[in-house]
């Protein structure tokens, strides 16, 4: 039961993007297309699951052994990094399908701050609902729901810029950014109803 | 667990995870991109992030 509350909760209510307002650079910047969005989000399930799976591991196998939790920032950087170099390159060699329809998107994710909230989150703080840390499974499921409630927002607001770029009532100084910051205003209110559901 | 050899596993670590990145970005880096992959500016042109190095305006910056 836990752990279906804390997907509802990542995807709907505690959405990182309308409540925590991380990851907004990507938000802005690659929701002018449906098939940019569905890239940049799939791309980004993908980084994120990992890297938090291996900082996970990381923090609990050597650093909190070691006594060393210290170091989890500058650790967390380092795998993230790595990870999205390795993955690339992987995709170069193996999967040149998958490469040429998420492989323009890595880079971006390298710098998503999604990512490495991700990680920090399941390694080292509690999880809102047992008040104490992520288990193994919550961290699991946690890192998966984060990104599908990051491709979800994204989804639908690119599909609404798809609209508002062709939109000529839209007054001069709100078009681009302006009015799309209107919008994901308008849609953070929106998700903020979804906070009595659990 | 003495204090100084938790200094010096310290240094190790950020070594060791410094050297994978290097490495890591070296190999990627000479990793050919597959043939026919890369039309970038035209997968870019909706793109806003300008900061990004797959970015047209990028290119011309640096002019290329």
């Amino acid at each position: 039961m836990n752990l279906i509350v804390l997907a509802i909760s990542a995807i709907l209510i505690n959405n990182f993007i309308l409540t925590r307002f991380l990851g907004i650079c990507p938000f802005l910047g690659v929701s002018r297309k449906i098939s940019s969005a569905l890239g940049m989000s799939l791309a980004l399930i993908l980084v994120v699951f990992s890297s938090a799976m291996l900082s996970y591991g990381f923090y609990f196998l050597v650093l909190k052994p070691l006594g060393l939790e210290y170091l989890y920032l500058v650790s967390f950087i380092l795998i993230i990094a790595s990870f999205v170099q390795f993955v690339e390159m992987f995709m170069k060699k193996y999967m040149v399908g998958l490469y040429k329809a998420l492989g323009i998107y890595l880079p971006l994710i390298t710098t998503n701050c999604v990512v490495l909230t991700v990680a920090i989150d399941v390694a080292t703080k509690t999880n809102g609902i047992t008040g104490v840390g992520f288990t193994f499974p919550e961290a699991i499921v946690y890192s998966l729901a984060v990104p599908v409630g990051y491709m979800i927002i994204l989804i639908l607001f690119s599909a609404m810029q798809e609209k508002l770029q062709i939109n000529s009532k839209v007054p001069a100084p709100f078009k681009g950014n302006g009015i799309a910051l209107v919008t994901a205003a308008l849609m953070a209110l929106a998700f903020a109803g979804f906070g009595g559901l659990i | 667990m003495p204090q100084t050899l938790k200094i010096i596993l310290a240094i190790g670590i950020m070594a060791v995870l410094l050297t994978l990145f290097f490495v890591s970005y070296l190999l990627n880096k000479k990793t050919p991109k597959p043939e026919g992959c890369l039309e970038d500016e035209a997968a870019c042109s909706s793109c806003t992030l300008v900061s990004c190095g797959h970015h047209p305006d990028m290119h011309e910056q640096k002019g290329e």
